[in-house]
């Protein structure tokens, strides 16, 4: 192999691309190696790209953050979309429908976490919501809540598809959101309240009189197919499939020596369990 | 991407019943092209706020446009044409505060062995070395598994470019990685570099 000085055009990058590829017809392949005998130049490319190739090849693929489980709230929240939100479309009932406006991020976390501060001030001063009773006796009509004594989650409906992996995924970003509000300072219950305005959506407060018997039934189910402790709140709710079964979802926050986190699906036709995960906060 | 089971509808058939009024479907289209999205947006941008954010601000921009998708090229071009211009439009701004050689790069997620999440870490450092218009094709060649004709329709090039590209990426990183000097592959050399790729519509043609 005699190497001779090539001019920078003479080096067939465009087939090199292919040939460390191992997808060069087998003239396109003749062409390199005549020049790889000759370039030392290329032939420091070629081994150079492979192993590029081989420590790319090395990186895992990444779990995306769930953004499709926030779906269109998440989107509307970030005020960039004016009602209607696609051609025919309506807004269902009580929903914000925000004017086009500078954008913003999708701030997700922020609303969540009021949603739980909320909640855990209802704990601490509103009587708690389903102490006194065990599952399915705990909501029944005669002593469900009312919205005075504590705040219900609206009831989301996005369209989501849950598996236990994604579900597992909702956990933990309820559970996180949760630890957040947590630790932030408690701030007086009437004064977390208008933060939700009128805002509907994942985490936020049922404020509507439709909203509340939506999130009503939904608990309702949820507790009766779930078999939650009585001393279970809810902190967020939503309709959705579960493998494909019409299912609520519905997270629920206890509190212990630990706060912990409680995500039940049940099946919206007869309340039956479908899948249960504990996630510490 | 999860590519959709037999029975559930097809891209096209997601797009028209969202064209319809149908809400649902986007969250249906979200739900299978999220992974890809933010992993194209992970590699590109190295940590996973920004990642999450360029995410965003893609199915955003899909959001306010797909209504006038027609469906001359895939969605999932399309989306990814979105994608990459989110990506762009973040590393512009962060261009104007801080120097890409000292951004941290995020731990990557624990594996079975912790000298391939440390060898993958180095990796993803390298890789936010090389020319921002190059990594775009090596993330979406080597790690998207992208043909490069499908490469090609998203940055809207032809495909000679893109194997170009291809190819001098690889010899970039190969060279980062051997602790060579990279040779014009800097990140600073990127803003115009990376032009060509850059000035895909703001907003891609339906």
């Amino acid at each position: 192999m005699s190497d001779r000085p090539h001019s920078p055009a003479d080096h067939p990058e465009e087939l090199l691309a292919v040939f460390v590829d191992d997808s060069a017809t087998p003239e396109e392949r003749d062409v390199v190696q005549a020049h790889l005998a000759t370039c030392r130049q290329c032939r420091d490319e070629a081994e150079l790209a492979t192993a590029a190739r081989a420590a790319l090849a090395s990186l895992p693929e990444l779990e995306p953050p769930g953004l499709a489980l926030e779906g269109l709230p998440g989107l509307r929240r970030s005020r960039l979309i004016a009602a209607p939100l696609v051609p025919g479309g309506t807004a269902r009932q009580g929903e914000e429908q925000p004017p086009i406006q500078k954008a913003r991020r999708i701030s997700w976390v922020p609303v969540l976490a009021a949603a739980a501060i909320v909640v855990i001030a209802g704990l601490l001063t509103a009587p708690i919501l389903l102490r006194g009773g065990h599952s399915t006796g705990a909501l029944s009509k005669g002593n469900a809540p009312r919205a005075t004594e504590s705040p219900l989650p609206v009831l989301v409906d996005v369209g989501a598809s849950y598996t236990p992996a994604s579900l597992n995924a909702l956990a933990k970003r309820v559970a996180s959101t949760t630890r957040q509000a947590e630790l932030a300072p408690t701030p007086a219950p009437g004064a977390t309240q208008p933060a939700f305005g009128s805002a509907s959506g994942p985490g936020t407060v049922a404020s509507g009189s439709a909203d509340q018997a939506a999130s009503r039934g939904a608990l309702q189910c949820l507790v009766a197919g779930g078999g939650l402790e009585p001393d279970a709140l809810p902190v967020y709710l939503e309709e959705a499939t579960f493998q494909g079964v019409p299912a609520y979802i519905g997270a629920f926050s206890r509190t212990g020596a630990r706060l912990n986190l409680v995500v039940v699906a049940v099946s919206r036709t007869g309340c039956q369990p479908l899948y249960t995960l504990s996630q510490s906060v | 991407m999860s590519p959709p089971a037999a029975t559930d509808p097809s891209d096209p058939d997601l797009v028209h019943r969202f064209q319809q009024g149908q809400e649902r479907a986007f969250a249906l289209l979200m739900e299978r092209h999220e992974r890809r999205v933010y992993n194209l947006a992970y590699r590109m941008l190295g940590n996973p706020e920004d990642a999450r954010d360029a995410t965003q601000d893609a199915f955003l921009a899909c959001f306010r446009h797909l209504s006038r998708f027609r469906g001359d090229s895939a969605f999932s071009t399309w989306l990814h044409r979105i994608a990459l211009n989110a990506c762009y439009d973040a590393l512009r701004k962060r261009r104007d505060t801080t120097s890409l050689d000292d951004l941290p790069v995020e731990p990557m997620p624990a594996t079975d062995h912790a000298d391939r999440a440390a060898a993958a870490t180095d990796v993803q450092r390298a890789l936010l070395a090389v020319r921002p218009d190059f990594r775009a094709v090596l993330v979406m060649h080597e790690l998207q598994d992208l043909p490069l004709e499908e490469i090609a329709e998203t940055l809207e090039l032809p495909v000679g470019t893109v194997k170009s590209r291809l190819h001098r990426g690889r010899v970039a990183l190969g060279r980062i990685l051997s602790g060579e000097p990279a040779g014009g592959t800097s990140n600073r050399a990127a803003p115009v570099q990376a032009t060509e790729s850059m000035n895909a519509p703001r907003h891609p043609n339906p």
